[in-house]
């Protein structure tokens, strides 16, 4: 059993933290307008709801994935391992082998090759990655996702503002302590629809349900002990039956997608994930992270990411394409990244280790001046000899084409202030 | 001379070295063997014999290593023995073995040199005063007296005392973490014995279900903050079969402490050692944990600089950390690779002498010797004591009858527990600097509690038989300050286990989440059921945590639980909470009115009357009877449905999807 996130809801604001008394009220206000324009807002067209916001697609690479197969090949040096490059759509970039999907949508990709860290564990490197910072025993940092859930979200949107598609444990993904509804909705297996978000008794007796429901909590519990109670409980009712009975939630059912774009994903989870994502930000989602495991590569490196580059280069590509077609990459920040990048000196098993020094990140739409390549690395790979990004660097660049600020302190449980990303400087090359 | 813990702990890493060149050799000599498995060909393809230079080390590796290994003052064996090893892997395990044995032989030279400091370490713990029992003599009609007083002078008016439904619905799931049947309900209700709440009180008591239901409380309490996320290096089932045994056994909170404080060693021999490997046998995170859970005082904010609305200084938390230096959590079965055979655990390692970077200065590395902030008197210690001795003497200062810190932390967290309202709020955060309520009251409890030598079941008896703890539930006033004392008891939401095991009472059948798989017949589901258990054992899984069904109890777990630490108006419900309790398909089916299940035999044993129906399923869900409010709606219901099964199912999923059911009141 692997601890789950501190389920602690605090709403904070520049003064201080805000207690759930203060919480329920600004809630039930918020339900006051929308149960107005309940109706209203789910026939909102979901081009309404993207007008008004950005949102980003992360794919996740567990393990750390190698650069030298992947971004930033060195063919002409022994570290490469025999890693051929392959040219790509831009003409002078060129990427590893294996990528060849990719490489044709290169017009729209920036390539970040100067990524570096001193977080050489899987845990913390992750943590790292998805909070830009190192994890405490103390504070639990929410992550990039939940941050952009709570600043980029409509607060009434009836579908999770995030969610996470794929079933692994990531460290530091969670809400920490921005509060449980910015905690990733996470759906395991996105060919199937996530668990119980379907009414087995059909919508007309749940609808009745929920109203006697209703009734008997005022006239019971509401009336004696629970009002507060009764009052939040009603409240997390109303959304979650809002997103049961939402036509939106089809966006989880892959099925009504055309066989050949699903083919052209990749008929592999983290491909159908990829599609999943693409459905769910149409429909005004926030936060998409689809996750790829098996990146941990010490041994016979060429074996496994032969079979991992196919499935990550179609799904990838397709996203990235797909997006575009439909006039949703301007707004939509596509992210490939992994906890670090891999020792270039290969190990004596066929494998490379871990390193932060010297990684490599990609990211297109959203702002992004994709066909581009910032920063380089030495002729064995081990150093970063132009333009060094850190993490800290990465997610302010973010920040600033998602129009968040960086700089927003919320305050933790402690009464700690923490800035949404602390320190770091804008990558202003890497913006259009 | 060198103590005698030191010449152990000598002879288990001499061991461990010799196991480890033991393994050297037995791999060497397999490595002729024709490969077991596919996937190690390419590495047993190297170690063919015509294949040896790929594997022996270069001339520059021989010369860094043996260089290396003289540096740290190794002889000609060990160089050998290095030199000798079959793979790189085997030569840095060789390495590091010796860099270990050799820092070790340094430390204990180090430690004579100092005038042997265990042995002071000894001096002083003999000089700490001894613990002395006496059988306390405060009984809960003076902890309702001092309420009383506390009460009055804040000018509220504390509510009527429960009546017995509540009173028994509330003492079973806090003492035993399940709601009554509705047949023991009844059974108290008409019981005419005056005495009969004292006489349920002792009895939940002295179940096996209340060292069960404290045993999940606490390892609730480590499991949410452990850092480490390694299953088997963090075992929270393993906490919590060890914490259950020792509530069983009613051994006083001060020895477990102790117990938790000091452990080292593998986690099968010794569970206590989770508490440190949850921390991943972190000193500056086991100190803050062990300060946190121990005495409720939050030091762990004073770890890079001086607490900002605390007394703690920075150097002041360094010299706490500084009692926990030294551990790592280390794989203790050597190099066996099998994934069931990992036995983890903490380990000395090294030189436990606590060094830390100035804050301000990186390259300054600062060193600190053990000291505790909360001891009148910070005797300074030396820098290189043992690992033992350290933690031996922090277990010392902090379960001791002279912090009374240590007293207060724990009845903080049950008065909590029991009345849903604490002393102090957050409820691990106390200490000198912060303002409690009602404090004569924790004063009195404290004090007798620690003189009657920390017996858990008579605190929770004690205070389970004040009026304060048996008066209605009412909640916080949304108005007044929480610093105001609330002359009721307050609700408070229930643990992830005890909805769950719940919902199994209520219903009859175990909930969790999801529709169970089918097999064709008996014989094959056990089959499976045999063959996950077998996979989870290798993989270090619990077996009832085995195969779909067991990863579905985990996650309906997952998605109920909360940090007991946590406030609980910083707790609220969350979207899958409610889709499991609205949706699951085994819920739902559990609800319906199909033959054999909860709700069948209560329409047949009424079949005439709704009336007694509704009544039934009340009882059954919530303890108690409707009021007359809720019976016109629910009959109501009844009547406009017009399909009395149909409604009845309905209600019965209403109740069970209710703020109510969720909550203790």
């Amino acid at each position: 059993m692997q601890p789950t996130k501190t389920i602690v809801n605090v709403r904070t604001s520049g003064s201080g933290v805000v207690s759930r008394r203060g919480f329920v009220g600004s809630l039930a206000a918020g339900f006051g307008l929308a149960g107005m324009g309940w109706t209203d807002l789910l026939a909102a067209s979901a081009d309404d709801l993207r007008k008004r916001k950005m949102s980003v697609i992360v794919l996740w690479m567990q393990g750390g994935p190698s650069q030298l197969e992947t971004f930033d090949p060195k063919p002409d040096h022994a570290n490469g391992m025999g890693t051929k490059s392959i040219e790509t759509a831009v003409p002078g970039i060129r990427i590893a082998e294996g990528w060849e999907k990719t490489a044709a949508v290169m017009d729209d990709i920036a390539l970040v090759r100067g990524m570096n860290s001193k977080e050489g564990n899987h845990q913390r490197a992750t943590y790292a990655l998805h909070t830009g910072y190192v994890p405490t025993g103390t504070v639990k940092h929410p992550s990039f996702g939940s941050l952009c859930a709570a600043e980029l979200g409509e607060e009434s949107f009836d579908l999770p503002q995030i969610v996470a598609v794929g079933g692994q444990q990531v460290a530091g993904a969670g809400a920490g302590f921005l509060g449980v509804q910015y905690e990733p909705f996470l759906v395991e297996d996105p060919l199937q629809m996530p668990s119980n978000v379907e009414t087995p008794v059909g919508a007309g007796r749940f609808q009745r349900r929920l109203d006697l429901l209703g009734k008997l909590e005022t006239a019971g519990f509401g009336k004696s002990a629970g009002a507060n109670r009764v009052k939040e409980h009603k409240a997390l009712y109303k959304q979650t039956a809002g997103m049961v009975l939402s036509p939106r939630v089809r966006a989880f059912d892959l099925e009504e997608e055309p066989s050949e774009l699903r083919d052209a994903y990749g008929r592999n989870p983290f491909g159908q994930g990829c599609l999943l994502a693409r459905r769910l930000v149409e429909q005004g989602v926030t936060f998409v992270e689809v996750r790829s495991g098996g990146w941990d590569m010490h041994r016979d490196l060429k074996t496994t990411m032969a079979r991992n580059a196919a499935q990550v280069d179609a799904g990838f590509a397709s996203l990235v394409e797909d997006l575009k077609t439909r006039g949703l990459l301007e707004n939509t920040l596509v992210v490939w990244m992994g906890e670090f990048g891999r020792t270039p000196k290969v190990n004596p098993n066929g494998g490379r280790d871990h390193y932060p020094r010297a990684f490599s990140v990609a990211a297109a739409g959203g702002g992004i001046k994709g066909g581009q390549v910032i920063g380089s690395t030495s002729a064995d790979g081990t150093e970063v000899t132009d333009s060094p990004v850190s993490i800290q660097d990465l997610l302010r660049t973010f920040c600033q084409t998602l129009k968040i600020d960086a700089d927003k302190e919320n305050v933790s449980p402690q009464g700690r202030p923490l800035k949404i990303v602390d320190g770091g400087k804008v990558v202003t090359s890497l913006l259009a | 001379m060198i103590p005698k813990s030191i010449m152990i702990r000598f002879a288990a890493i001499l061991s461990i070295a010799f196991a480890a060149s033991v393994t050297i050799v037995h791999q060497a000599r397999s490595a002729d063997d024709p490969p077991a498995k596919a996937s190690e060909k390419a590495k047993a393809k190297k170690k063919k014999p015509g294949n040896e230079t790929v594997d022996k080390a270069t001339a520059k590796e021989k010369k860094s290593l043996a260089k290396s290994i003289e540096k740290q003052g190794g002889g000609e064996e060990e160089v050998k023995r290095a030199l000798n090893s079959v793979t790189p892997q085997d030569r840095r395990q060789a390495l590091r073995t010796i860099a270990a044995i050799q820092a070790f032989v340094r430390a204990v030279e180090a430690a004579e040199k100092a005038g042997g400091s265990d042995e002071s370490v000894e001096k002083i713990l003999a000089a700490r005063p001894a613990k002395k029992v006496e059988q306390p003599s405060l009984k809960p009609a003076d902890l309702d007296a001092l309420m009383e007083k506390a009460l009055a002078s804040a000018g509220v008016k504390p509510v009527e005392l429960a009546d017995d439904a509540t009173f028994l619905r509330r003492a079973a799931l806090d003492l035993t973490g399940i709601v009554p049947t509705p047949e023991q309900v009844s059974e108290f209700e008409k019981s005419t014995d005056p005495d009969k709440r004292a006489a349920a009180i002792r009895k939940m008591i002295e179940s096996p279900q209340f060292a069960a239901n404290l045993a999940k409380y606490w390892r609730d309490v480590i499991r949410f903050r452990a850092t480490e996320t390694q299953q088997r290096r963090f075992q929270p089932i393993a906490l919590e079969n060890y914490f259950r045994d020792k509530f069983a056994a009613n051994t006083p909170w001060d020895e477990i402490a102790r117990d938790l404080i000091t452990a080292t060693g593998p986690i099968d021999e010794n569970p206590a050692v989770l508490l440190t490997t949850a921390q991943e046998s972190k000193a500056e995170e086991t100190a803050g944990e062990v300060s946190r859970v121990f005495m409720g005082v939050q030091i762990q904010c004073a770890q890079c600089h001086d607490h900002p609305t605390d007394r703690w200084k920075r150097d002041e938390f360094q010299q706490f950390a500084a009692f926990f230096s030294g551990l790592r959590t280390v794989n203790f079965s050597g190099n066996q690779v099998g994934a069931g055979q990992r036995v983890f655990g903490p380990r000395a390692v090294g030189q436990p002498i606590h060094q830390v970077a100035n804050p301000k200065d990186p390259a300054d590395m600062q060193r600190f010797s053990p000291a505790f902030f909360l001891g009148e008197s910070k005797t300074e210690l030396p820098v290189n004591i043992s690992v033992e001795a350290r933690r031996k003497l922090a277990a010392s200062y902090i379960a001791s009858q002279d912090n009374p810190w240590f007293a207060k932390a724990f009845i903080n967290r049950v008065w909590y527990a029991l009345n849903g309202d604490a002393f102090y709020m957050p409820i691990d955060d106390i200490g000198p600097d912060r303002e409690g309520k009602n404090l004569e009251v924790l004063d009195a409890l404290a004090s007798a509690w620690a003189k009657g030598g920390y017996d858990i079941k008579w605190l929770y008896e004690t205070v389970a038989n004040t009026k304060t703890y048996q008066r209605q539930s009412r909640e916080m006033d949304a108005s007044a300050s929480a610093d105001d004392p609330t002359g009721a008891n307050c609700p408070t939401r229930l643990r992830a286990d005890q909805i769950l095991q719940n919902l199994r009472q209520v219903t009859g059948v175990p909930i969790i989440g999801m529709k169970a798989p089918a097999f064709a017949n008996r014989r094959m589901a056990a089959a499976a059921r045999a063959k996950a258990q077998e996979k989870a054992k290798a993989a270090g899984v619990p077996p009832q945590l085995a195969g779909p069904l067991g990863r579905a109890v985990v996650k309906a777990n997952q998605t109920f639980s909360f940090d007991p630490s946590t406030p609980d108006d910083e707790i609220s419900g969350t979207i899958p909470q409610a889709l499991f309790l609205m949706n699951a398909p085994d819920l739902n089916q559990a609800v319906e009115a199909r033959d054999g299940s909860a709700l069948r035999k209560i329409l047949d044993d009424n079949p005439k009357d709704d009336s007694a129906a509704l009544e039934a399923i009340y009882r059954r869900v919530l303890a108690r009877v409707p009021n007359d409010d809720e019976k016109k709606i629910a009959l109501g219901y009844v009547k406009e449905v017009n399909d009395r099964k149909e409604a009845f199912e309905d209600l019965f999923w209403s109740l069970l999807n209710s703020a109510e059911f969720l909550s203790r009141r």
